[in-house]
């Protein structure tokens, strides 16, 4: 880590869990900023309960407030999405060679790092060869193949393969190995590809002089595939941002690899995750890496690295480097996307297995929150107003993820069951629900849109599908209030809960299973 | 192109705000029953809600058709009513009228569930025999059906009922319980003479809205009905708020609700003037006894 970047020498910059302080009272804090989110959740699920039972004409004017409220809300970010979606269609149509001409970019390299643990090589293959598909010079383009050596000989059979394959028509295509049980290390991807930075930047930057700030470098999942602008695009906005070297950049990701295949559920559960990334987008004060994003190499070298004792590390990377350079730092959208794969399993109820998985897994992101407040107890380089403002967000986040699907959906009956015959001759108690009822109906209407941008976004049918499939695709939006509470709300509370009790969740590998189509 | 200014941004995010607090006053005073009067004043309101299990019955206001039941909707909230007395009628084809007078109260919704009795009873004679089918001479065998029935009557069986209802009659440390009565749902109804009387043997947060002349006004027990002489009385099917009580040669039907006017509708009179005995037989029938004649007494409107 820099000497230029103090902060980046405190004992808390790396910091993974309440575990990890020596010192009593910041264990003590630290803890007890892990369960700060469990404890607002908690709180207003079983305070809204206990509101109904007793006081249940306040419990039902809060309830309509609140589906007012996300009423406006949902309202509001569709207005985001409209805008974001203007704009990725923009930005996929224009000649990024043409926006490039006024610029130098001749020497910047695009480091691309696929970490991969136990999938096939047919996925790792599709990526690599998507990769030397792009609109770029791939004499500029060093893909690092990132396997575990846990995964045993599968991982040296695969890497073997695709250098065999793949590994002339790249300017460097490395492989590295991360060997198991390193001290420290949480096994994952953010132990996996800070060791293939590392070992890249030894072996290939250092080794044939090539400077770190001219090298991107995009943390891929191994089913990412990158569309043929993604490089050009990128490129433009590192050349272009006002902070080059105190920003991220951050795609769209839609699920488009195998989108077709994947059962319904799966495809509304994926496609609100990129609705959700496009509304962010808009907010660049709101935004944080996630999953699939792009930094600069000397920034990452400066800041350390991914953390490798934690699960979100693409989140986390964010807020290292928001910390280490006292809030003057920034993500970039870059409203353009890339594909990934939606979650599909070998039967249907696996498929619901691994997507509640995955979105605990996401959910678990929460892990953030404690680091957040606890660095900004700590670093005193933050201006107060955007601490405050970004643990309100910050918090609101996690908040609503966990409740208001729960609120929305159990609330508006839950005063008239509980609230006693007092309440139940009330005029609020017969409008409650009728009210309710209303409210979100007006705000599931902004589902329309939604199922539009879904619609424009996907990618060609194959042919072993009927026309009732493409048709289906509208009308799988109709989930949505079962996908936000079981795909959201409880993996949310589940993932807080756990943080809470300190029953600190691992890295869980999202298996990457094709259908038909892709195999 | 890059993302909106956060100057814009801040006034979206200014307009939905402003949206926001305009709409939920409104919104909420409409759902606590709050209206517009003369000159922008606000009006408290009550409503009446009317729980009509069957399609196609229509629903009077003070003689002002509201509303009709359908196949999605089986009750109909009256609202935006000023606090004062309403008549609800309620009429179908095929069926008596049923009325009632409810106070409404501002905030305050009363409840109603009326009943409706067709207008001309289908009546099915049981013979005790019948003509046998099977040889090829006539010869007269016993009814199995009239056994059955009959059985029902037997005097040391007990009144047989529906099976969400239980019979009442063991003492215990009350004295209500030993006079002969009914119990369903925790409402009893008992025989005291020739007086029925209808008891709430649940808690008072749970008394139900006919044992109650106004929202705040609940009685625990009241004078149901009173005649010269009272035979057997059983619950309506699937009703706890409706008895029907045979009275020497006729089979009434007794609304239980301490708000007037109470719907008391005679159903059966034996054409032969004679004492009759009753049984509920499932939800749609009921049969009747006199002396050894027995006749079903259909509830359902023949035309349905």
């Amino acid at each position: 880590m820099s000497q230029n970047l103090p902060y980046t020498q405190s004992p808390y910059f790396h910091i993974g869990r309440a575990s990890e302080l020596e010192n009593k009272s910041d264990r003590l804090l630290y803890r007890f900023l892990e369960m700060v989110p469990a404890l607002l959740s908690w709180g207003t699920i079983l305070g809204s309960i206990i509101l109904a039972y007793f006081v249940p004409v306040a419990a039902a004017i809060f309830i309509i407030v609140f589906d007012l409220y996300w009423l406006l809300k949902t309202a509001y970010l569709s207005l985001h999405l409209y805008n974001n979606w203007k704009r990725t269609r923009h930005n996929t149509s224009v000649d990024w060679h043409v926006m490039l001409e006024p610029l130098k970019y001749e020497d910047i390299y695009h480091m691309v790092i696929l970490p991969f643990y136990s999938e096939s090589y047919e996925v790792v293959s599709k990526t690599i060869e998507a990769i030397s598909k792009v609109d770029y010079d791939l004499k500029k383009m060093i893909v690092v193949l990132a396997g575990e050596a846990k995964a045993g000989d599968h991982a040296e059979l695969v890497a073997e393969r695709a250098t065999k394959e793949y590994g002339n028509l790249f300017g460097h295509f490395f492989v590295s190995i991360h060997p198991a049980g390193l001290p420290g290390e949480m096994p994952g991807k953010g132990s996996n590809i800070t060791y293939a930075a590392q070992q890249t930047r030894i072996h290939v930057l250092d080794k044939n002089s090539i400077e770190y700030k001219n090298v991107l470098v995009s943390a891929f999942d191994i089913d990412t595939v990158a569309y043929p602008k993604y490089f050009l695009c990128l490129t433009w906005y590192f050349l272009t941002a006002e902070k080059p070297y105190q920003s991220s950049y951050q795609p769209i990701p839609l699920y488009n690899n195998n989108l077709w295949d994947a059962p319904a559920l799966s495809r509304v559960v994926a496609g609100s995750g990129t609705f959700w990334q496009m509304a962010q987008q808009e907010r660049p004060d709101k935004l944080v890496t996630f999953s699939s994003h792009s930094i600069n190499f000397d920034t990452l070298h400066k800041i350390g690295y991914w953390q490798t004792n934690m699960v979100s590390e693409d989140s986390r990377i964010f807020w290292n480097a928001f910390m280490a350079y006292g809030s003057d730092y920034y993500v970039v959208p870059l409203a353009y996307p890339v594909s990934m794969d939606a979650n599909l399993a070998s039967s249907f109820w696996q498929t619901l297995k691994n997507i509640y998985k995955q979105q605990r897994r996401w959910a678990w992101g929460s892990e953030n929150v404690p680091y957040i407040l606890f660095n900004f107890i700590k670093n005193k380089s933050i201006p107060l107003n955007k601490k405050i403002r970004i643990t309100f967000v910050q918090l609101e986040g996690y908040w609503s993820l966990a409740t208001n699907p729960i609120l929305i959906l159990l609330l508006g009956w839950l005063p008239v069951i509980i609230g006693g015959r007092n309440f139940n001759q009330t005029v609020l108690s017969y409008n409650l629900p009728y009210i309710t009822q209303n409210l979100m109906i007006l705000a599931m209407s902004g589902l329309m849109f939604s199922a539009f941008v879904f619609w424009t976004f996907l990618p060609e049918m194959p042919q072993y599908y009927g026309r009732g499939r493409k048709i289906f695709m509208f009308f799988q939006w109709l989930f949505v209030p079962v996908t936000i509470f079981i795909f959201g709300a409880i993996p949310g509370l589940d993932a807080q809960t756990r943080l809470f009790l300190g029953k600190y969740m691992g890295f869980w590998v999202t298996p990457k299973h094709r259908g038909k189509a892709t195999q | 192109m890059t993302p909106h200014s956060s100057r814009t941004r801040f006034l979206y995010f200014i307009f939905f705000v402003l949206l926001f607090i305009s709409a939920a006053p409104f919104i909420l005073l409409y759902s606590m029953g709050y209206n517009w009067g003369k000159n922008f004043s606000l009006l408290k309101t009550g409503g009446i809600y009317v729980y009509a299990p069957q399609n196609g019955v229509d629903v009077y206001v003070d003689n002002k058709l509201d509303n009709t039941t359908s196949i999605f909707q089986h009750s109909i909230l009256v609202k935006d009513l000023r606090p004062n007395q309403y008549t609800i009628r309620v009429t179908k084809t095929g069926y008596l009228d049923w009325k009632k007078t409810v106070p409404v109260k501002e905030e305050k919704v009363a409840e109603v569930y009326p009943f409706l009795i067709p207008a001309n009873i289908v009546t099915t004679s049981v013979p005790q025999q019948i003509h046998s089918t099977n040889s090829t001479t006539s010869v007269l065998v016993v009814n199995s059906e009239y056994k059955n029935l009959i059985a029902l009557f037997a005097t040391s069986s007990k009144p047989k009922i529906s099976t969400a209802l239980t019979v009442s009659t063991s003492s215990t440390s009350s004295a209500l319980l030993t006079l002969p009565s009914i119990e369903s749902k925790k409402v009893v109804v008992e025989k005291d003479g020739n007086i029925l009387h209808a008891l709430w043997q649940g808690g008072v947060e749970d008394t139900p809205f006919y044992f109650c002349i106004s929202a705040s006004t609940c009685a625990k027990d009241f004078l149901v009905y009173s005649a010269a002489s009272i035979g057997t009385f059983d619950f309506y099917p699937n009703r706890n708020d409706v008895v029907l009580v045979a009275t020497g040669p006729k089979l009434t039907v007794v609304e239980l609700d301490k708000r007037p006017p109470q719907n008391i509708v005679e159903l059966y009179t034996s054409p032969t003037g004679e004492n009759l005995d009753f049984r509920v037989v499932d939800n749609d029938t009921v049969v009747v006894k006199e002396g050894k004649k027995l006749t079903k007494l259909s509830l359902v409107y023949a035309g349905q």
